[in-house]
């Protein structure tokens, strides 16, 4: 093991290369390693020794957010494995999921316009089922069948369902103000 | 030739080795300082024993103010001069303050953040704090015997980045270096976190004169993980007051109080609020115009009249929990902290919201500092062995503006420092040259109800068609909060960076200005200690270096041992006979000889994190 920013975060965390993922584990993993690395445990090393300990710890916490969010899990693991997902500059999507989003931003504006937060909370529900759903699915087609193109397309719909969903928090969040 | 002195086996650091560290928790009400004597935190305390400053300040001439105990005393007769809850004018514009409900035609606009009248001249916010700070500084190294090597102050975790650097100002002014400024409710997690050796999730919630915080850690084998944090950095006891006073004037219908009466009937509410935290009911006398009045208040009336404000922490409750995906049933106990949640209606509030009886049996008024303290002492290394960890967030987000003034977020609320973020952005016209980063924080969409923090350009960007160049904005925040971003373009390598220091508190002309007319640093002085400062530096590097070499010897290669040695060498000798100067240019060279040394025991500590996972794991599958 070298100083090597370029080995990937499921190395560093010594974890098995997969989308289903063990979060909790993950974390002690992480935790010890802060522990061993984190710049406040080397405040009397040499000013190298200390750069060295920031640039670890942010590689560190870039690698615990990016495979903590499974999205985010998924897309990276993709792009392990060759496969870009086009999220920025190709935002086609499939008509019938189009139109599927279309209704639900309709319920979500109607509560909005009615102040009725527990409607609100009720879609986010309804919503976070939704892309629980899609990300089992996710862990079908990465890890028991490799089909790696199908997974694209699901991460596409989740990171638009996401959006969404952070679209229906902030709402209620303005109207618990 | 002097004796060297040797040290006692066990004693880990020697006492002049040893640097003056302190904690300060600068409140809207009370202040204080805390240190580590003999491994325990401990509050510092001032002639007459007191612990608590009043975080008052009065002042008789432009230069001339007392602080605390003598200075709230003085709050009634000398309304104009005397300056309370200055904290909740850190950092604001008077829109900012006004938007509030706050009232005080004594407040005058200007860039950045208000001044306040007194009738020999305007002070900011920023002085004011400073003569706070200056007070806790003396009685600190009265009673620690020589000047800081460094200090944590606090700050509520909801402070944004004006409020924070008006805060720095201020201890700058005061002549404190400090090494960070550390969240209120984090201070308190750790000091009962160490205190009880607590495990599992705790919600620390911390309501103070002024601000509200509430925020979420988990506590796991001395590792503090804040894992989310929200609050209200206007709502606190004060505004508890507030409605005592108003709820008197209804009944009473005072009718035109002068400001001295205004005064007088706050210092009442303030009395009486107290006087409600341990019985039903309160009265006090006092004399407005020349008609003296009996003033009461019931718990139960006191109670209802707090529900707009007790419901005003709702929001960043409910926001905190959604943040961090828990339910109430995660939590394993509830921390309450601040001097506020002595009332009765606000532990109760937190009880209903968390489902379980918060913990009241900590001080909530020194709990602050004393985490304060023991961060302080950690970081500026005197306990290098000390078994734990403190991992905070950041408590707003930070974006860009983009198209039509909307913010764009780079770095999410409740991001673990040190983070680092980048996203691509391009260009809007054809042959776009130049693009206009503006850097803004908070949780709005729209970029004008956020908090601007700094402007730069990105210029040189060849001709291109519109959309086609690709502008990679990295966001850096360290773990002392300090932001860095910078943009480079993809094609053609063109870059620019900047260090975020906002354009609040006071321009650096006027701190230095202000620093050479109080006289703090004199020529000599510096000289001194900038000698001792790369003394203290030196001798704690060699003995890291010596420790690292002891403990990790099998990692040094052929003749690195050697080589280090003799940069340790001609250390100690430039310690013996040469001026600070010497002694940094010596420390470089230590520096350098330990890069790779450096390196690969830091990727053994990650080695041995991993091993010790695989250990505890096939203990478990055993």
């Amino acid at each position: 093991m070298s100083i090597d920013f370029t080995r990937n975060y499921f190395e560093l965390f010594d974890l098995p290369q997969k989308f289903r993922l063990d979060i909790l584990k993950m974390s002690e993993i992480w935790r010890n390693i802060q522990n061993q690395i984190h710049p406040d445990k080397h405040v009397n090393g040499s000013q190298y020794e200390k750069r060295l300990a920031m640039q670890w710890a942010t590689y560190v916490n870039e690698g615990l957010v990016t495979l903590r969010d499974p999205v985010s899990r998924a897309r990276y693991l993709l792009s392990l494995h060759g496969f870009d997902t086009h999220e920025e500059t190709d935002t086609r999507m499939p008509t019938d999921f189009l139109m599927e989003q279309m209704s639900w931003r309709e319920a979500v504006y109607d509560a909005i316009h009615n102040k009725n937060i527990n409607m609100l909370n009720e879609l986010f529900n309804q919503l976070r089922e939704v892309i629980a759903a899609g990300e089992s699915k996710l862990g079908q087609l990465i890890d028991d069948e490799g089909n790696y193109s199908a997974a694209v397309t699901e991460v596409r719909k989740l990171r638009f369902l996401q959006h969404f969903s952070q679209d229906i928090t902030q709402s209620i969040e303005r109207l618990e103000q | 030739m002097a004796l060297m002195q040797i040290a006692e086996p066990g004693q880990s650091v020697l006492p002049h080795k040893r640097k003056l560290a302190v904690g300060i928790d600068l409140g809207t009400t009370n202040s204080l300082v805390a240190t580590v004597r003999s491994g325990e935190p401990v509050v510092l305390v001032d002639h007459n024993q007191e612990s608590l400053l009043p975080s008052v300040v009065r002042y008789f001439d432009k230069d001339a103010c007392v602080v605390g105990r003598e200075a709230l005393a003085s709050q009634d007769i000398d309304p104009y001069n005397t300056i309370l809850s200055v904290k909740r004018y850190m950092g604001r514009e008077l829109a900012d303050i006004e938007a509030l409900g706050i009232q005080n035609d004594r407040l005058s606009d200007a860039v950045g953040m208000v001044r306040i009248r007194t009738d020999y001249g305007e002070v900011s916010p920023v002085e004011v704090s400073a003569e706070i700070l200056r007070a806790l500084r003396l009685r600190a190294e009265v009673s620690l015997g020589g000047p800081l090597a460094g200090a944590v102050i606090t700050v509520p975790a909801y402070f944004d980045e004006a409020q924070r650097l008006a805060t720095r100002d201020a201890a700058k002014l005061a002549g404190i270096p400090v090494i960070r400024l550390l969240n209120e409710p984090t201070a308190a997690a750790v000091a009962y976190g160490l205190d009880v050796a607590a495990e599992g999730l705790y919600a620390i919630f911390d309501l103070g004169g002024g601000t509200f915080d509430i925020s979420l850690l988990r506590l796991q084998r001395g590792v503090f993980e804040v894992l989310a944090t929200s609050g209200d950095s206007a709502l606190g006891g004060d505004d508890f007051d507030r409605i005592i006073v108003n709820e008197w004037v209804r009944c009473h219908e005072f009718l035109g109080l002068s400001v001295h009466e205004q005064r007088t009937l706050l210092k009442a509410a303030r009395s009486v609020k107290e006087s409600l935290s341990q019985s039903v009911k309160a009265g006090i006398q006092v004399k407005i115009g020349n008609r003296v009045i009996d003033l009461g208040l019931d718990i139960n009336t006191f109670e209802s009249l707090s529900k707009p404000l007790l419901s005003r922490m709702q929001a960043p409750l409910k926001r905190v929990m959604r943040d961090a995906g828990l339910d109430w049933n995660d939590i394993s106990g509830v921390v309450m902290v601040g001097g506020a949640t002595r009332m009765p209606q606000v532990q109760h509030m937190a009880a209903e919201f968390f489902r379980s009886n918060p913990l009241t049996n900590l001080n909530p008024d020194k709990v602050v500092a004393l985490g304060a303290a023991m961060q302080a002492n950690n970081l500026v290394g005197n306990e290098p062995s000390e078994d734990w960890l403190l991992l905070d967030v950041i408590p707003l987000s930070l974006g860009l503006e983009t198209m039509g003034g909307l913010t764009e977020k780079i770095v999410p609320r409740n991001s673990t420092l040190p983070v680092s973020r980048a996203q691509d952005f391009t260009t809007f016209r054809d042959g776009q040259s130049a693009i206009s980063l503006h850097i803004v924080q908070g949780e709005r969409e729209l970029v004008s109800d956020c908090r601007s923090l700094a402007r730069f350009e990105l210029r040189g960007i060849p001709a291109m068609v519109a959309g086609a160049a690709r502008i990679r904005v990295t966001f850096e925040v360290d773990t002392d909060g300090l932001l860095n971003v910078s943009a480079y373009e993809l094609n053609t390598g063109v870059s620019a960076t900047v260090s975020v220091k906002p354009s609040y508190g006071l321009t650096d002309e006027e701190i230095s200005a202000l620093l050479e007319s109080s006289r703090l640093h004199a020529a000599e002085d510096k000289l001194l200690r900038s000698r001792r400062e790369a003394e203290v530096e030196a001798i704690r590097l060699k003995e890291a270096v010596e420790q690292a070499m002891n403990k990790s010897n099998e990692l040094l290669v052929p003749g690195e041992e050697k080589a280090i040695q003799n940069a340790l060498c001609l250390l100690d000798s430039a310690l013996k006979s040469e001026d600070a100067f010497g002694i940094r240019e010596k420390i470089d060279l230590v520096n350098q000889a330990t890069y790779s040394f450096a390196s690969r025991r830091m990727d053994a500590g990650i080695r041995l994190a991993l091993k010790g996972h695989r250990i505890s794991e096939m203990e478990n599958k055993l």
